[in-house]
């Protein structure tokens, strides 16, 4: 009985010392959104809610958004990628994800064919494999994406991670937070600016008639990927995204070996390089001027033609509506969001606000004399439903509510409002806003500040700043 | 293999303890050689043959004495053969260049050319084990304990994988007794032994290595720095040197005890100690006791006068010295401690008289503090002349620490930029707080024994506790060198 009781107190121990120690572990994991988060984001998902399951790399995580394909076509779909993932981490990813998950179609990004090493870099072995749950999937996906002697390390996680104890802020905690998670879709599409690259050709892509082979690792579980698709009797989809021309001439030898592996298979292959402009793509308006990627734009339009094929060739059904389906709906509005709070240029950023409902909150600091710059900005403002022109009061802070109706306030040292049951703070003292406390933006000497809430999320997207100095251009301070 | 490394925590140790509990007990030698082997064979497997070499030599010579006990001619010469066959050995693995470099400084004063320098690593452990095989030598000769006549289990002994890399130097009597009376693994020895090799983790990994941050910055460029920087490194070095050591020794009785030995502590919380000549009675343990048994006692000890008494502690402090290594430092570093031994010695009745005159209570807990302060000190300075590459830089630390026109480095973000302020200096004054609390309880309350009285929940946060802050807080990850313990190379 002593002996039992002795037993049973160890195991207590041992379990309470493992749930702490997974915890801190989950706090201190670096969370980034290339790989990190949108492992942990899947496993927030509800079960067997997920009908499309993306893998890849970046080249799906960035250059897909998984909000298009939910607002245009219904299609409940999650991007589990990875920063330059290759194809034993998709492998492995996708036998944690059948885990919880019953897919309808997967869609398996190509990027990783033109990949050729035994290993990824430092970094990204640990964005490949940190976040999964520690399991056989894990310990697997850890031995063959890394050296022996990272092992260790990759396997016990605190060596990667415990440096961050630097690092830690409030964020680190809110990861744990399930419901948080559930609505983000894992692609980072809406972090790609607006701004493309210059015209390119889309003809020399279709010239390119080399094959190259793949590398040996690459296509070991590329077959491997396809084998188990095949004994879960789940429709497998090879996908390669829109690439600038040089990217997309560069690798087409690889791609055509991924053609003739996808016939020999029977697999469907949607190439965009291929498809091109008939396919609507342009370079000029969809990749991003980082060269490597598609901007928001072309993310949205890749969905849309990806999602034209899933919805014509699969049993999809439109979830849009269901009520399990519900973090999608809050997944697309947190996109948009996101999206919105990362628009450089003033035009497509009230374009944007126009076309979707917030709700707006001006902020005037001193005077300035009406230019044209100003006056256009005003009709921006105008648009949004401001009535009053700013510049004719003095120092003062106007809002909408959700009746369109503007409240003002008067001016003083400070201005204190209580706006959409949230407290708005304009110092005048120190020239600076604060949301709930929090400062959020620093006034212009003279100009204004627009703040953008959004009332169905209850949360601040974004504040911008219009000083005369800078003939109110956006800024963010 | 390292105590801290993937391979020994994962794999030696659990498989290593699973194996040597289920063996039959009268086997367990064999297997703990096995083990020896292994562990010292992943470090370098060249130098087991010299290993076997010391063994054999320490078994034969052992027999030899036994048997020829009552000549004592024979048995003396036996002795003198082997011991001088040991130091032979770690003459020339240790010292012959030192010897050599002398040799050579004599022959430029006369315009002769060099000798040249012998390419010859140093062998892990070579002084640990070799004053081990000496000690169970001398044991025999002095009839403390019989001879061995198992080769096996005296390798077993002498490699224990424990001890072999940093020490402790271990016994060979309380060693095989231990061996002979084990029985059953028992949960409160795992406890035990995990508690001691947490607490020694900690005091490394947490500590010692945040510390020599700081220290080898410093030292790496002593030129740059002067007034309080040096200050704090001569002083930083103090704590680095105690944490990493004492760490290694708690991780090696921690994992000793595991497999159901309980070694003799090799650090007694010596900087709590209010003289020098205390000092070294809980500053490692081991070789200073080895060398008061084998060496001082041997020279005439205090048996033969007060002048004779001060030139045995001399020698005794000089070969210490040299024990750590060829170089001239250690050397200088075994020098100062015993003029501080001697000096102590000396003055001790004008200073106890000085004190009544100037009625100073030598009871308070000012004086006592006083005291502790000053020996910290002066050890301090002595280790200057341990850590330094050579005498030039120790002085240049030493004069340099003593320009003290440099307080603003302790305000102006000097001390967070080194890692000794900000969320790093608070992390190293808390640590520093605990190894204070700690050593006040073991002083106090005897230590482990204390907490084993305690309730299961304390002890489970202790246990906890010490863990995370292992985990979150060492000084570990894809840079760090494992084998980077001080001893290790000595």
């Amino acid at each position: 009985m002593k002996k039992l009781r002795s037993v049973l107190r160890l195991a207590a121990f041992a379990l309470a010392l493992f749930a702490t120690l997974d915890a801190l572990a989950n706090v201190l994991l670096i969370k980034r959104t290339d790989g990190i988060i949108p492992m942990k984001a899947f496993y927030s998902q509800r079960r067997d809610t997920v009908d499309v399951l993306l893998l890849g790399s970046s080249h799906i995580g960035a250059n897909l958004s998984t909000a298009e394909l939910w607002e245009r076509y219904g299609i409940a779909s999650f991007d589990l990628w990875g920063s330059v993932q290759p194809f034993w981490n998709s492998y492995y990813n996708l036998k944690e994800a059948l885990k919880t998950q019953s897919p309808r179609v997967v869609v398996l990004e190509m990027l990783a064919a033109t990949m050729d090493w035994e290993y990824s870099d430092d970094a990204r072995q640990i964005v490949n494999t940190e976040a999964m749950h520690m399991s056989l999937n894990k310990v697997q996906n850890i031995l063959v994406s890394a050296p022996p002697e990272r092992w260790g390390d990759l396997l016990t996680v605190f060596p990667v991670v415990h440096t961050r104890y630097n690092e830690i802020t409030q964020d680190d905690f809110q990861y744990s937070d399930r419901q948080r998670m559930a609505s983000d879709k894992g692609d980072i599409s809406k972090l790609y600016s607006l701004s493309g690259l210059g015209p390119g050709d889309d003809a020399a892509v279709r010239q390119v008639a080399d094959v190259c082979p793949l590398p040996a690792k690459q296509e070991k579980y590329l077959r491997k990927i396809v084998e188990l698709c095949r004994q879960k009797d789940l429709p497998l989809l090879f996908l390669t995204t829109y690439s600038s021309q040089g990217g997309r001439v560069g690798a087409q030898p690889a791609y055509n070996r991924v053609q003739q592996i996808a016939d020999e298979y029977g697999i469907p292959y949607l190439n965009a390089n291929l498809a091109g402009e008939d396919a609507g793509f342009e370079q000029a308006k969809h990749i991003c001027d980082d060269g490597d990627h598609l901007n928001y734009m072309g993310a949205r339009h890749m969905a849309d033609w990806l999602g034209a094929y899933l919805k014509e060739h699969y049993d999809l059904p439109d979830r849009r509506g269901d009520p399990d389906f519900q973090s999608w709906d809050e997944g697309a509005r947190l996109d948009e969001n996101a999206f919105i709070a990362s628009i450089p240029e003033r035009g497509a950023y009230f374009a944007e606000l126009t076309a979707h409902r917030y709700l707006y909150c001006l902020i005037r600091n001193n005077d300035w004399e009406p230019t044209p710059a100003y006056n256009a900005l005003w009709e921006d403002l105008t648009a949004l439903g401001f009535g009053t022109d700013p510049n004719t009061s003095a120092d003062c802070v106007f809002a909408l509510d959700a009746d369109g109706g503007q409240r003002t306030w008067e001016p003083g040292a400070n201005v204190a409002c209580e706006v959409w049951g949230q407290a708005l703070n304009a110092s005048y003292e120190t020239q600076e806003l604060l949301f709930n406390g929090r400062v959020v933006a620093h006034m212009p000497q003279r100009g204004l500040m627009l703040v953008v809430y959004d009332p169905l999320q209850q949360t601040l997207v974004d504040v911008t700043v219009y000083a005369a100095e800078t003939e109110f251009a956006l800024t963010r301070i | 293999m390292n105590f801290l490394s993937y391979i020994f925590l994962w794999a030696f140790m659990p498989l290593g303890l699973l194996l040597y509990w289920l063996f039959p007990r009268t086997k367990r030698a064999y297997l703990l050689l096995a083990l020896n082997i292994v562990f010292y064979g992943y470090y370098s497997r060249r130098f087991l043959l010299l290993l076997l070499v010391c063994v054999l030599l320490a078994w034969a010579g052992a027999l030899f004495i036994e048997r020829h006990r009552a000549s004592h001619l024979l048995a003396k010469a036996a002795l003198a053969g082997t011991l001088g066959a040991g130091f032979t050995l770690l003459f020339v693995f240790k010292y012959l260049n030192f010897v050599i470099n002398g040799l050579n400084a004599a022959l430029r004063a006369v315009h002769m050319g060099a000798l040249p320098l012998v390419e010859l690593a140093l062998p892990l452990g070579i002084s640990f084990y070799m004053f081990t095989a000496c000690a169970y030598v001398l044991d025999v000769y002095f009839d403390r304990l019989p001879a061995e006549k198992n080769p096996a289990r005296l390798a077993a002994f002498v490699t224990f994988f424990p001890t072999i890399t940093s020490g402790p130097i271990q016994r060979a009597p309380g060693w095989f007794r231990q061996l002979d009376a084990q029985t059953a693994l028992r949960f409160s020895r795992l406890k035990k032994a995990a508690l001691m090799f947490l607490w020694g983790a900690f005091l490394k990994m947490v500590l010692a290595d945040r510390l020599a941050m700081f220290v080898d910055q410093v030292y790496a460029n002593v030129a740059d720095h002067h007034g309080f920087i040096l200050l704090l490194a001569v002083f930083g070095y103090s704590i680095q040197i105690y944490a990493d050591f004492s760490g290694y020794s708690l991780m090696a009785l921690g994992v000793a005890c595991a497999f159901g030995f309980d070694l003799p502590e090799n650090f007694r919380q010596p900087y709590l100690e209010s003289s020098i000549a205390s000092f070294w009675r809980c500053w490692h343990i081991s070789l200073t006791s080895w060398f008061r048994d084998y060496l001082y006692i041997p020279l005439g000890g205090n048996r033969k006068g007060q002048v004779r008494k001060y030139i045995n502690i001399f020698i005794v402090f000089l070969v210490s010295g040299l024990w750590h290594g060829e170089h001239v430092t250690f050397l200088v570093w075994g020098g100062v401690h015993g003029l501080y031994q001697i000096v102590g010695g000396l003055t001790r009745k004008k200073r106890d008289a000085l004190y009544k005159k100037l009625n100073i209570d030598c009871k308070s807990f000012s004086f006592r503090l006083g005291q502790r302060v000053v020996v910290f000190v002066l050890v301090s300075v002595a280790w200057v002349f341990f850590r330094a590459q050579s005498l030039r830089q120790a002085m240049a630390v030493l004069s340099g620490a003593l320009r003290l026109d440099n307080p603003w480095v302790l305000f102006d973000g000097t001390l967070e930029a080194m890692g000794l302020a900000g969320r790093e200096g608070a992390i190293l004054f808390f640590s520093l707080m605990t190894l204070l609390l700690v050593s006040l309880v073991q002083r106090s309350k005897r230590g482990f024994a204390w907490l084993e009285k305690q309730g299961g929940l304390f002890q489970g946060l202790l246990y906890g506790g010490l863990l995370v802050a292992i985990l979150v807080y060492g000084i570990y990850g894809p840079d760090y060198v494992p084998s980077a313990f001080i001893y290790a190379g000595f």
